[in-house]
């Protein structure tokens, strides 16, 4: 394809196309300032795009990706339902029907459709993640339900403002439906101001430029981004990459990707993956389609005009019935944050494997990440009103470790987390900790970004007691995965501490930050609906992010830095990372730094320490054993020529060795049990290769 | 009265005497003590006045006011005091946490670029942060008792590690800060030279994060501030002056030494702030109530907002990527500037200009410092806009050579265009970016850019403003006669004003009396220190304003309560909440208001102002329209409008005569900046010798 635009100078192009994205911006902040959920007001969990006429993408702002897509989605469903002469000006509709364009029904869709001259020239579009849908459980996410029928209102598109009237009994319906219809009805109203702000502006490019430029500018932008991305992954080899992972929670649910790319095109295929789920973790087809969107739009396309010319050179296979493509009537309410961050991150590794491949784009590597665990609790807090409210703590996941860098600590997913003060204002709680975990982040090269823990426990609740719900990604394989040697993060977890001795502690003048003081009955907590007592502690830890690169082979003044900093503990720092410090200062011990890093590094594992870890006798089992390379791309760093990858049909044959999952670290002692921690070296070298933890099944 | 403005590279002083005469000296900065540099200003303005020496000028000065960089300069250098942190134990991340938000101050273009991202480096060394066992809850109620004896060992530890100066920055301090009272009464026991700085005094607003990142710059650059002004008062007084130098504070007012001693925060971009306080000041004057002040530099565009002779102010505003609390003047910015560099990838005729730009070494092409990247200065001279013999009065002598050599080799020839085109799309992008950033400052707050007179400042500025002002509808821009020496110009036309706030957060409707009780203790405070300033009675102006929100949101709007009025009656707070309706419409759009979901207010703030005699200005009667004494010459300049060079008249700023009008294409060269009448404007030089382009006319 011509990589050059046509029909439009430049000049004009450049300005317009930079006006269209701060008319999205602005949609953004509006919805910031006025919305109603913690969501929407301080995490960013919102989506504010323009399309064309057609609903293809026009411009997508700097928000969650796969609403960008499923956004789409819904212009073209409204298009389809509404017959154009009963689309007028000034009109607004709404839709949050999982079936047809939403991911599930806590985001609610609102498209406007835009005017010139009598005209429809382009639609604008937001979603909002709202309060409360009349779903079993409060706030949405409903561990119980198991059809699509227990998870709330369900609006196939309906139009909420007419000719610019607010349609007051729609309104109405809407949030009588839902146990918070005020905090709901702020929510709704903050999308209509955005739609309306994307409206104004609009039409005044519309009337400055004139149809035709605009229009034309339109097109070109969307040709111009297809024509560079679809070159872009020409100037990669053809290949396939692959990756799984499971949901672990009630029951297992894996899911299953392999990347193909062939010539100009990248093929998303999810065949493999398990059938449809009884719980809501299941995803829509389109949902599976943004999700893998959202994952190309922070790598290949990140400097490039986002728009529908990011879409059309993806294909996603997503089989019918699958967790990936829900058949109707499959509940969906819990996907966003289990199946929906699965493909996010099962899309990225193999994304991430890919730019391995390529001497530019290699450099621009993330490892993975499988995301995070959250809860949310209900019930009247201390004014005695009636609350829903979610904890909102991905927003400090630690971040992946980059080809030249360490992961962003507690960096998120481009949103934010609300203070604690201002949790403890309007919600019944209070906060023992917030900070970063020690040995959280997954060791390397570059290690990964340190993962945020906090506990907290009721505090004035008029009940004594609030509901709670504990969801996103279940299993201990979550959170992030390292690459070429690097470490897994340790997992995000959830775990109920019921009948501590908090209030104890504290009455003794002490802070509540030594979980073994606090004591209590302790209870990792999967996908369900729990009871928050007086006296009960939750603890939470976000995901960690993974490592790149062997840790061994990790600057010494790195690591010396992350122990002052408190980010690795002298163990991890000795064990995992081979550096030695002298006892009196705390200065790296070169000459013994040497020698612990020969003894680690893979030649000589029975030399090392016996029995610090239960299951030792694995390691030696394992240890001479030669596999085949489970890393199809993983070019050895070290002997092997970076760009000839071990190829396991052919001449990849990997040494592998195995341990108990705490040999990655402290903080993993979690898996015992159910996982093995497996380290594929370089059988000429010993390089480390792959660090990951595998089922013991 | 006397106005000494510290710059990067000039420092300015200004000197008005009684009828309004204003006498300008200039010195060199002096980075290494300020203050020489300072006194040489107050030197040569002496001189311009035929004055013997500076002693004579100080002697003569009723009020000396100051504007300085020390403190953004410390906290940009990294050179400010090594400072500890005591918080909260269990919360010692909170700094680096930073809510998991990170990206206010990165530019929109490097949102999506996922692998270049970073938080800012940390404020405090995480070994300088010491937890510290205590706990408040939301009501104010002790939960953890503090103890001083573990309190005095980290603040020993802390001195021992060097700490010049101790932030502490507890969690709930907003409801009680009975435990930072005690925590600072043992530091100033055992260290009274350190320099303190309690986040109960210093943001009392609620969020821990923001609360501590404000607490802490304060304590990285209050010893600075401190030593600085202390010295420079001595210094002052020593050759004459009567009074103390009043200091100007960024959210444009100015206070005495102690004061600004106490919260060294306010001295953030205070010199920017004289400047725009100088603009409302001029706007009086001049009758222009609603101002947009623009200032073009080098690198960076910012606007403020001036709206019926008030200040827009920002109550969080962003510092060094940090969100902060601190009332500055409301600034937006882009890196947008003489020096912005424009680029274009050859594969896709694309062309962009900045953000990044050429910075003063080696600067524009056009400077022959060795810079071979062309920018937006090269476009401007290659235009005709700028004159190579007479840049800046001809202190610098621009190459032009080397300016159109960089845009044929780097745009125009990638592109297929001809020199001049690719200068002339230089120059509308940068407009356009420019006009965007105005557009989305206004319109945000609900504002039609069209009601607003654009004030034009920096060396850049007056040559694009007529355009960016063209494109969003405004009809006037004036280029200040006081252009070259702004801030300090400003300086001279301020008022002290001190600012109080305290979060508080009331239910509405809220009982009076708490109300009253709440802006009680503020006004009881602003009383004390206006009239310890020597301020009280009719000199005296005190406004009291609150913080409001729909219930459960975070963003506040901040509505002023009426005059005269206190005591607040019922009758008179129920009209203060329609007005947060009415406010809330007006800036967010109609409909998108919305009564049922509940108000509360969050913070009481007030503003007390000491009223100081304002300058007079020189106004000069109107001569003949005609300008011919003041043509200098003619020269090829490009407009748009003609496709081609045309042969244009330049005119000599400093011969032009009040009442001079001159017909767009036009030139007006000034000492310090080039103004641009565009072929469809006309140009006036009004009586006070401002430079008012009427835009369309």
């Amino acid at each position: 394809m011509d990589t050059r635009i046509h029909g439009v100078d430049p000049v004009t192009f450049e300005i317009l196309s930079h006006r269209l994205h701060q008319v999205t911006r602005e949609m953004g902040i509006t919805l910031e300032r006025t919305g109603g959920t913690v969501n929407t007001t301080q995490q960013r969990d919102y989506m504010a795009s323009l399309y064309r006429p057609d609903g293809d993408i026009l411009s997508a702002g700097a928000t969650l990706g796969q609403h960008v897509v499923c956004a789409s989605y819904a212009v073209k469903r409204i298009i389809e339902r509404f017959p154009p002469d009963e689309i007028f000006e000034d009109d607004v509709f709404l839709l949050n029907d999982p079936y047809l364009a939403a991911i599930h029904q806590s985001d609610i869709y609102v498209v406007s459709p835009i005017h010139h001259g009598g005209r429809l020239v382009a639609w604008s579009a937001t979603f909002v993640h709202v309060n409360d849908v009349g779903a079993l459980s409060p706030g949405g996410d409903s561990p119980d339900a198991t059809e699509i029928f227990h998870e709330g209102l369900r609006v196939p598109g309906i139009k909420l403002v007419e000719r610019g009237a607010l349609r007051q009994d729609v309104f109405d319906t809407l949030t009588n439906m839902t146990r918070q219809p005020r905090m709901v009805g702020l929510d709704l109203k903050c999308e209509i101001a955005a739609n309306n702000v994307a409206k104004a502006r609009l039409r005044e490019m519309y009337a400055h430029y004139g149809a035709e430029l605009l229009d034309a500018v339109a097109g070109e932008m969307i040709r111009y981004t297809e024509a560079i991305f679809r070159e872009r992954i020409a100037s990669f080899e053809d290949g396939e990459w692959t990756e799984e992972l499971a949901l672990e929670a009630q029951d297992t649910w894996r899911m299953k990707v392999a990347l193909r790319k062939r010539g100009d095109r990248l093929i998303f295929d999810f065949t493999g993956t398990d059938p449809q789920a009884v719980t809501g973790v299941n995803l829509p087809f389109h949902g599976t389609a943004g999700f893998c969107f959202a994952a190309v739009l922070t790598t290949l396309v990140h400097d490039l005009p986002k728009n529908h010319g990011v879409i059309r050179p993806l294909e996603v296979i997503a089989p019918e019935g699958t967790l990936v493509n829900v058949r109707y009537p499959g509940p969906v309410s819990l996907n966003t944050t289990s199946c929906g961050f699965s493909i996010g991150f099962l899309a990225s590794s193999v994304l991430m494997q890919m730019l391995g491949t390529h001497e530019h784009w290699r450099d621009e590597i993330v490892t993975p990440n499988a995301s995070h665990r959250n809860g949310k609790h209900s019930g009247l807090n201390q004014s005695g009103r009636y609350c829903v409210f979610n904890l909102a703590h991905g927003a400090m996941d630690g971040n992946g470790a980059r080809a030249h860098a360490d992961g962003i600590d507690s960096g998120g997913n481009y949103m934010n987390c609300p203070n604690a003060e201002w949790f403890e204002l309007n919600f019944p709680v209070l906060y023992l900790f917030r900070r970063h975990a020690t040995d959280s982040a997954g060791p390397g090269r570059f290690r990964g970004g340190l993962a945020v823990e906090t506990a907290h426990t009721p505090h004035d609740a008029p009940e004594g007691r609030l509901g709670g719900v504990a969801y996103g990604v279940a299993g201990l394989r979550n959170s992030g995965h390292g690459m070429y040697g690097g470490y897994p993060g340790a997992p995000s977890v959830i775990v109920l501490r019921e009948n501590t001795q908090v209030r104890e502690v504290m009455s003794r003048d002490r802070n509540a930050v030594d979980l073994d003081e606090v004591g209590g009955a302790e209870r990792v907590l999967p996908y369900c609906n729990f009871e928050f007592n007086d006296g009960d502690v939750l603890y939470m830890r976000v995901a960690s992010g993974g490592g790149y690169g062997d840790p061994l082979t990790r600057q010494p003044d790195r690591v010396r830095a992350d122990l002052v900093d408190g980010a690795v503990s002298e163990g991890a720092a000795r064990d995992i990372y081979g550096v030695a410090f002298r006892p009196e200062t705390r200065e790296v011990d070169d000459a013994a730094t040497e020698a612990l890093r020969r003894r680690l590094c893979g030649g000589d594992g029975a030399s090392r320490e016996q029995g610090r870890a239960p299951d030792n006798a694995n390691r030696a089992a394992s240890r001479a054993a030669v596999v085949p390379g489970g890393d199809d791309t993983t070019p050895c760093p070290r002997c092997g020529s970076a760009n000839a990858p071990i190829r396991s049909e052919a001449d990849g044959a990997l040494e592998k060795h195995t341990f108990p999952p705490t040999e990655a670290g402290p903080l993993m002692s979690d898996l015992h049990g159910r996982y093995l921690f497996e380290k594929l070296y370089c059988p000429s070298c010993h390089v480390l290769l792959k660090a990951h933890m595998v089922s013991v099944r | 009265m006397v106005g000494v403005d510290i710059g990067g590279t000039f420092t300015d002083c200004v000197a008005m005497d009684a009828g309004g005469t204003m006498t300008v000296g200039k010195a060199l900065s002096t980075p290494d003590d300020y203050s020489v540099g300072a006194l040489n200003a107050v030197r040569d303005a002496a001189g311009n006045l035929g004055l013997g020496d500076e002693d004579e000028l100080l002697a003569s000065a009723r009020l000396f006011f100051h504007a300085c960089t020390i403190g953004d300069n410390a906290l940009l250098t990294g050179s400010g005091a090594v400072t500890g942190l005591i918080t909260t134990r269990g919360f010692a991340d909170t700094l680096r946490i930073m809510r998991g938000r990170f990206t206010d101050g990165v530019p929109e273009s490097e949102i999506f670029h996922l692998s270049r991202l970073d938080k800012p480096a940390p404020m405090v060394p995480r070994p300088l942060v010491k937890e510290v066992d205590e706990r408040v809850d939301y009501k104010g109620a002790v939960l953890v008792r503090l103890d001083p004896a573990q309190v005095a060992r980290v603040v020993e530890e802390l001195v021992a590690d060097g700490a010049e100066a101790v932030a502490v920055s507890l969690i709930w301090s907003v409801a009680n800060e009975s435990h930072e009272r005690a925590v600072a009464d043992i530091v100033r026991e055992r260290h009274p030279e350190v320099f303190l700085s309690l986040s109960s005094e210093v943001a009392p607003y609620l969020g821990e994060y923001e609360r501590t990142a404000t607490t802490v710059f304060n304590a990285c650059i209050g010893p600075r501030i401190s030593t600085y002004i202390n010295r420079l008062g001595a210094r002052l007084q020593e050759r004459g002056l009567a009074g103390e130098p009043l200091i100007m504070q960024s959210y444009g007012g100015v206070l005495g030494v102690d004061a600004t001693a106490r919260n060294a925060i306010g001295t953030i971009e205070s010199g920017p702030s004289a400047g725009v306080t100088g603009s409302a000041w001029l706007g009086r004057l001049m009758d222009l109530p609603d101002i947009l002040a623009t200032d073009m530099g080098g690198t960076t565009f910012k606007v403020s907002v001036i709206r019926d002779g008030v200040i827009e102010k920002d109550y969080k505003p962003v510092l060094l990527r940090h969100q902060i609390y601190a009332t500055k003047i409301w600034v937006e910015s882009i890196g947008a500037g003489g020096g912005s560099i424009a680029w274009t990838d050859p594969k896709t005729g694309l062309l962009k200009v900045g953000p990044e730009g050429a910075g003063a070494q080696p600067g524009p092409a056009c400077y022959g410092l060795g810079g071979a990247e062309p920018t937006v200065s090269d476009a401007d001279l290659v235009l005709g806009y700028l004159n190579p013999d007479y840049f800046l009065g001809g202190r610098l002598s621009l190459d032009a050579g080397r300016a159109r050599r960089a845009i044929e080799e780097r745009i125009a020839e990638p592109l297929g265009l001809s020199v001049e085109a690719a200068a002339g799309g230089i120059y509308r992008i940068i407009n356009a970016h420019m006009s965007d950033l105005i557009r989305r400052a206004t319109v945000e707050r609900g504002y039609d850019p069209r009601d607003f007179t654009l004030f034009a400042f920096g060396g850049a500025g007056p040559v694009h403003a007529a355009r960016y002002a063209a494109e969003l509808g405004i009809r006037q821009v004036v280029v200040p006669l006081t252009a070259s020496v702004h801030s300090a110009t400003g300086l001279v036309s301020s008022d002290v004003v001190y600012q109080y706030g305290k979060s508080d957060r009331m239910q509405v409707p809220a009982e009076p009396e708490r109300v009253n009780r709440a802006f009680d203790e503020l006004v009881r405070r602003a009383r004390a220190d206006l009239a310890a300033a020597g301020f009280e009675g009719g000199g005296v102006r005190i406004e009291r304003s609150l913080d409001m929100r729909y219930r459960y949101q975070v963003h506040e709007l901040n509505v002023v309560m009426p005059e005269g009025t206190a005591p607040f009656s019922e009758e008179t707070l129920n009209g203060v909440y329609e007005r947060f309706d009415d406010l809330y419409e007006r800036t967010y759009g109609r409909g998108s208001g919305y009564r049922e979901a509940g108000k509360e207010i969050m913070n009481f703030r007030l503003t007390a102002t000491g009223v100081l005699d304002k300058p007079r200005i020189q106004s000069y009667p109107l001569s003949s329209t005609a300008p011919d004494a003041a043509l200098k010459g003619r020269r090829d300049v490009f407009f748009e409008e003609f496709g081609a060079p045309r042969d244009t008249p330049v005119y000599d700023f400093d011969a032009l005569r009040p009442g001079n009008e001159m017909a767009g294409p036009a030139i007006i060269e000034t000492p310090v900046t080039t103004i641009v009448v565009n072929p469809e404007d006309r140009a006036v030089m009004d009586a006070y010798r401002n430079v008012r382009l009427l835009v369309g006319s």
